[in-house]
C-alpha cells in the first residue's frame, strides 16, 4: 500500500458521504428522469409555476434518501433563472419537531423564513399582527418587555423565537399553538399583505415568488387508535390555508402519505402530488434494466471522477464489472443506500481495486439492517408485494414504504401510460425470513 | 483470475473481530470532520475497543462521552463540551440508558406491556427525536467523527425510530463478544443477587443499570435460548421486587417462551399474577410449575394462598398439605393452613397447625396472633390473651395483636384493660377504625357514653360507611336521651346496610321512647322480617 493509494482511497471514501444534497449544477449530478418514470422536477413542478396564472400549491414526495433535496435545489435554481425568487428552507432544521408537528408550526415557519429572506419588504402587517397578539404571546417567546420597545429587528425576530420554542420546548409547544390557532387566518392575511409588498420589489429583479418547504417528509406519520393521522390533519384538513399564501408553494410530504386512504382527497386538493421514485435498476419481470443500471454506474463514476479523472470504474476502482454491477443492483436504485454500500466497500478495502469480497461485506452489512427493520408478521406482506408488485392501501404497507422495505418504481408502457410498481428492497430478497414467507406463498 | 460464482444473495460469515477492528481504524484514519459511525457491542467490549483505538490512532484527538443517565438534548451536550473544536473522534457510550428509561415513560403514559415489549415503535424516545430533528445541525456545527457504542437493542431503536439520523451513518460495525465470555457475563448478571434483600437494597439508579445491562445481554448475538430465558427471568425478578407486576409477567412470559419447563418462572409468574389479584391465572401458573416439578413446595404453598384468597379453603388446605408432605418444617405453610382452617371454623385443628408452625419457628409472631384468634373463638380467652401477649413480646408494634387482645379482654368484661389495649393499637396506627369502634364499645360498657360517641366518631371519620359504628353510636345517643340523633345515626347504619336488623330494632326503641308508636312498629316489623328471613335461611 502506497501513501498515494491510501490518499486516493481516503478521498474516494469522503466523496460518497451521504449527508450532503448536491447543490444545483454540481458536476456529480446525474439526470435520471428516464429511469425514474420520466418525471422531472423542472418539467413537473417548475413549469407549472412558470405557466400558471394563479398561485400554485404543490406537493412533492419520495423515499427518504432518494434525492429529493438535491432535486429541490435544482428546481430552486431553475426558478430563479426564470425570474422567480425562491425562499427555500429545510423545515426541521430550526422550526418544527418532526415527531409532533401541526399546521400552525408550518405556517409560523413559512412566515419566519419569508420575513428573513425578504428584508426589503415592509414587515409592518406582520409586526402589527404580532403586536396584537403580544399579551398572549410574550410569555411564550420568553420575553418580558413590551412589544413597542423592541427594535424593528427584534420585533421580527419574535417569529423565529416562537418557532424555536415550538421545536424544542414541548411544554410550550401546545400553548403556542393554542394561542396562535384562532388567529391563523389573520396571520395569513398579514403574511399575504407582506408578500404583496415584497413582490413589488423582489431581489434580483424577480417577478414571482415561491416558497419551498423541504423536510416536511420527516414528520413521522402518527395516528392514535384509528383517528385521523397528524398528516391528514396538516395536509387535508388545512388544505385551504396551505393554499392561501399569495405565492407559489411547494411542500414535501412523506411517501406514505401519497398512499394513505385519503389519496383521492389529496389529488383533488393539490392535483397529483409529484413522487420521486427509485431509479429503476430492474424490470418488473426481474431482469436488469440496463438504462437504470447505467445511471447508477454514472452516479458512481461522476463521484470517482471528482477524485481521480483517470480512474477506470470497471478495472481500476472495482476488481470486475460484476462486482460493480452487483453493488449497483443491490441498492435497489436508492441513492443513499448506494452511497452507504460504497462507503462500506471502500472502508473494507486496503488497496484498490474494491474486491468482490469487500462488496459482499458491504452488502451483508446493509442487509443486516433490513433484516432488523420489519416487524413480526410483515415478512408475509413483503413476500406478497414481491409477487404481485402492488401494494395495498393500509397502514402496514405504508409503514414498509416509509422504512424503505418496499420501493416504488415507475415507467411508461408502450401506450404511454405511466405504470407505478413496487418491489421489496433487493437486499431483503436474500433474507431467510423473507424466503421462508415466499416459499409459503408458493403453492 | 478464475471466475468463481458468487451468490450475492447470501451473507458472508460474520467478520472476525480483528478484521472488523482494523476496518474501524481505517475508517477513523480516513475521516476528517463530521461522520456518524455505529459500533454494536456490549459495554465491556466497548471499553476495550476505546482503549485500543486510543493507542492505535494517536494522530487524532479522541474523547469519550460516557452517559449513565437519561439524556434528552444530545445536541446541547455536544455543544457544551469543553474544547469541542479540538476533538476529532468522540466515542459516545451509554445512550442506551436514555432508551431504556423510555420504556418506563411509556408505561407511565398507559401503554400495555405488550406494546412496550413488542417493539411496536409507536413513539420515540426524546433523545432520538433530538437526533433526528437536528441531523443537519450536527453536520453543520460539529466537525467531529461520532462513534456511538451501543448494545444491539439500542441499535434497533435507531433503525426504527431515528431512521433519518441513522441513515447518515457511514458504517455499522459489529463486535460480537466471544461466546464463552458472553456466557460468563450473562451468568454473572443473573447471579449477583440471591435474596429478596439484595433486590430491595438496589437504588432506583442501580436497578435501572442492572435492567439495561440485562436487556443488552438478552439481545446480543450468540445467546443460547437457555441463557436468554435466565436473563428474562432475572429481569422479571427485578421488576417483581419493585411491584411492577405487569412488566414482570411480560418478562416471565418471554422466559417461558424460550424455556417452557422453567418452573421457577412459572412460580414467580404466579406470584405476580396473584399480586395483581388475577388469582385463577395465578393458580394455573402454579399448576404449570408443579407439572414440571411436582415436589416444588414453594409453588404448593403459594397455590394454597391463591386458593385461600378465592375462598376455596378446602383446596387451599390440600395444597398446604402437599407442601408439608414435601417439606414438613415449612412454617409458612403451617401458619397458612391454620388460617384456612380458621376460615372453616375448625378452630382446634387450626390451633394445632399454629402450634406446628411455632414449634419450628417460635418467634413467628403472626402465628401467635392467629392462634389467639382461634382460641378466642373457642372461648378460651385467658389462653388467647396469653397468645397475643407472646406475639406482642416479639413485635411490640403489632397493632392487630393489640386490637385482638383488646377484644379478648372485652369478652372477659375487663373493659379498662381492653381500652388500654386498643389505645396501644391506635398509638401505632391512628387510622385503625376497628380499634376506634371497639374502644367505643368498651367505653359504652363502662357507661362513658360521651367518650364512646367520640370514639365512634373517630372510626366514622376514617371509614364513613362503617355501619357497626353508626349503629353503636345510635345506641349511645339513645342512652343519653338524644333520641332524634340516635334515629339519624341508625338511619345512617341502615343506609349502608339495609338488612341490619339490630339497627331496625334499636331504631324502633328510639321511636318508641319518642312516642312515635306507628313508626316504631314499622321499624320493629322490618327487624322481624329480616331476622325471620335469617332464621329461614
Amino acid at each position: 500500500m502506497t501513501q498515494e493509494s491510501e490518499k486516493l482511497l481516503t478521498n474516494l471514501y469522503n466523496a460518497f458521504d451521504p449527508f450532503y444534497p448536491l447543490p444545483a449544477g454540481d458536476p456529480q449530478y446525474v439526470d435520471c428522469r428516464e429511469v425514474r418514470g420520466d418525471g422531472d422536477i423542472i418539467e413537473d413542478l417548475g413549469r407549472k409555476i412558470k405557466l400558471s396564472q394563479r398561485m400554485t400549491c404543490q406537493l412533492y414526495a419520495g423515499h427518504r434518501g432518494a434525492g429529493k433535496s438535491t432535486e429541490l435545489l435544482r428546481l430552486q435554481e431553475y426558478l430563479q433563472n426564470q425570474g422567480c425568487f425562491v425562499v427555500y428552507f429545510a423545515a426541521d432544521d430550526e422550526d418544527i419537531n418532526p415527531e409532533d408537528t401541526e399546521y400552525t408550526d408550518i405556517l409560523l415557519a413559512c412566515t419566519r423564513h419569508l420575513l428573513e429572506s425578504l428584508r426589503n419588504a415592509n414587515s409592518k402587517p406582520l409586526r402589527d399582527w404580532m403586536r396584537d397578539r403580544w399579551e398572549d404571546v410574550k410569555d411564550l417567546a420568553l420575553t418580558e418587555v413590551s412589544f413597542e420597545t423592541l427594535s424593528l429587528e427584534a420585533q421580527i425576530a419574535q417569529f423565529a423565537k416562537l418557532t424555536a420554542n415550538v421545536r424544542t420546548v414541548p411544554t410550550l409547544r401546545q400553548k403556542i399553538r393554542d394561542k396562535i390557532n384562532p388567529h391563523t387566518m389573520t396571520l395569513i392575511d398579514a403574511l399575504n399583505e407582506f408578500i404583496g409588498d415584497a413582490k413589488k420589489n423582489l431581489p434580483d429583479k424577480s417577478s414571482q415568488l415561491a416558497v419551498i418547504a423541504d423536510n416536511l417528509d420527516r414528520i413521522v406519520p402518527f395516528s392514535q387508535d384509528g383517528k385521523r393521522s397528524n398528516l391528514d390533519e396538516i395536509f387535508l384538513d388545512r388544505t385551504e390555508q396551505l393554499k392561501a399564501l399569495d405565492c407559489h408553494a411547494i411542500y414535501t410530504i412523506p411517501i406514505s402519505m401519497v398512499y394513505s386512504n385519503r389519496a383521492t382527497e389529496l389529488i383533488n386538493n393539490y392535483n397529483d402530488p409529484q413522487v420521486l421514485p427509485m431509479i429503476m435498476v430492474q424490470n418488473p419481470d426481474g431482469s436488469t434494466n440496463e438504462a437504470g443500471l447505467a445511471k447508477i454506474k454514472e452516479l458512481i463514476e461522476k463521484r470517482v471522477k471528482q477524485v481521480n479523472p483517470d480512474q477506470s470504474l470497471e478495472t481500476g476502482v472495482f476488481d470486475s464489472r460484476e462486482t460493480l454491477e452487483r453493488l449497483c443492483l443491490m441498492s435497489g436504485g436508492h441513492v443513499r443506500n448506494l452511497l452507504l454500500m460504497m462507503q462500506e466497500a471502500i472502508t473494507r478495502t486496503e488497496d484498490l481495486p474494491i474486491t468482490a469480497k469487500a462488496a459482499q461485506r458491504a452488502i451483508t452489512q446493509a442487509r443486516d439492517v433490513y433484516r432488523r427493520t420489519p416487524e413480526e408478521g410483515e415478512w408475509q406482506i413483503l413476500a406478497k408485494v414481491s409477487q404481485t408488485q402492488r401494494i395495498l392501501n393500509d397502514e402496514q404497507h405504508r409503514n414498509l414504504l416509509f422504512s424503505r422495505c418496499i420501493l416504488e418504481y415507475r415507467y411508461y408502457d408502450e401506450e404511454g401510460e405511466m405504470q407505478p410498481w413496487y418491489d421489496v428492497h433487493p437486499l431483503i430478497k436474500g433474507i431467510k425470513q423473507f424466503k421462508d414467507s415466499l416459499a409459503q406463498l408458493q403453492p | 483470475m478464475t471466475a468463481e460464482i458468487i451468490d450475492w444473495d447470501a451473507d458472508l460469515p460474520e467478520a472476525q473481530p480483528e478484521e472488523e477492528y482494523q476496518t474501524l481504524v481505517r475508517t477513523l484514519k480516513r475521516t476528517d470532520g463530521f461522520r456518524l459511525l455505529f459500533v454494536e457491542c456490549l459495554p465491556t467490549e466497548g471499553e476495550r475497543l476505546i482503549a485500543k483505538v486510543q493507542a492505535d490512532v494517536p494522530q487524532k484527538k479522541i474523547e469519550v462521552l460516557p452517559l449513565d443517565e437519561s439524556v434528552y438534548n444530545f445536541y446541547n451536550i455536544i455543544k457544551d463540551l469543553a474544547d469541542r473544536d479540538a476533538i476529532n473522534i468522540l466515542f459516545v457510550k451509554g445512550l442506551e440508558y436514555s432508551l431504556y428509561e423510555y420504556e418506563k415513560e411509556k408505561k407511565e403514559i398507559g401503554w400495555e406491556s405488550k406494546d412496550i415489549y413488542s417493539y411496536s415503535w409507536r413513539g420515540v424516545p426524546p433523545v432520538l427525536i433530538n437526533l433526528n430533528q437536528q441531523r443537519e445541525r450536527f453536520r453543520d456545527d460539529f466537525n467531529i467523527c461520532f462513534v456511538f457504542i451501543l448494545p444491539r437493542f439500542a441499535v434497533n431503536y435507531f433503525i426504527h425510530r431515528a431512521p433519518d439520523f441513522f441513515d447518515w451513518r457511514s458504517s455499522l460495525f459489529k463486535l460480537s463478544m466471544d461466546k464463552e465470555l458472553l456466557q460468563l457475563e450473562s451468568r454473572q448478571a443473573c447471579s449477583e443477587r440471591g435474596k429478596q434483600e439484595d433486590y430491595l437494597a438496589l437504588t432506583p439508579q442501580e436497578r435501572k443499570r442492572e435492567l439495561v445491562r440485562i436487556q443488552s445481554l438478552i439481545h446480543e448475538d450468540g445467546q443460547t435460548p437457555e441463557q436468554q430465558a435466565e436473563l428474562f427471568y432475572e429481569q422479571g425478578l427485578l421488576y417483581g421486587y419493585t411491584e411492577e407486576y405487569s412488566k414482570a409477567i411480560a418478562c416471565y412470559d418471554k422466559a417461558l417462551e424460550l424455556k417452557p419447563d422453567y418452573h421457577e418462572a412459572w412460580k414467580n409468574r404466579g406470584n405476580a399474577l396473584g399480586n395483581l389479584g388475577r388469582l385463577e391465572e395465578a393458580i394455573a401458573s402454579y399448576d404449570k410449575a408443579l407439572e414440571v416439578k411436582p415436589d416444588y413446595h414453594e409453588a404448593w404453598n403459594n397455590r394454597g394462598l391463591a386458593l385461600g384468597n378465592l375462598g376455596r379453603w378446602e383446596e387451599a388446605i390440600a395444597s398446604y398439605d402437599k407442601a408439608l408432605e414435601i417439606k414438613p418444617n415449612l412454617h409458612e405453610s403451617w401458619n397458612n393452613r391454620g388460617i384456612a382452617l380458621d376460615d372453616l371454623g375448625r378452630w382446634e385443628e387450626a390451633i394445632a397447625s399454629y402450634d406446628k408452625a411455632l414449634k419450628i419457628k417460635p418467634n413467628k409472631h403472626a402465628a401467635w396472633n392467629n392462634r389467639g384468634y382461634a382460641l378466642r373463638n373457642l372461648g378460651r380467652w385467658q389462653e388467647a390473651i396469653a397468645s397475643y401477649g407472646k406475639a406482642l413480646k416479639i413485635k411490640p408494634d403489632y397493632h392487630a395483636a393489640w386490637n385482638n387482645r383488646g377484644i379478648a379482654l372485652h369478652d372477659l368484661g375487663r373493659w379498662k384493660e381492653a381500652i388500654a389495649s386498643y389505645d396501644k393499637a391506635l398509638k401505632i396506627k391512628p387510622d385503625k377504625h376497628e380499634a376506634w369502634n371497639n374502644r367505643g364499645y368498651a367505653l359504652r360498657n363502662l357507661g362513658r357514653w360521651e367518650e364512646a360517641i367520640a370514639s365512634y366518631d373517630k372510626a366514622l371519620k376514617i371509614k364513613p360507611d362503617k355501619h357497626e359504628a353508626w349503629n353503636n353510636r345510635g345506641y349511645a345517643l339513645h342512652n343519653l336521651g338524644r333520641w332524634e340523633e340516635a334515629i339519624a345515626s341508625y338511619d345512617k347504619a341502615l343506609e349502608f346496610k339495609p338488612d341490619l336488623h339490630e339497627a331496625w330494632n334499636n331504631r324502633g326503641n328510639a321511636l318508641d321512647d319518642l312516642g312515635r308508636w306507628e313508626e316504631a312498629i314499622a321499624s320493629y316489623d322490618k327487624a322481624l322480617e329480616i331476622s325471620r328471613c335469617l332464621i329461614r335461611v
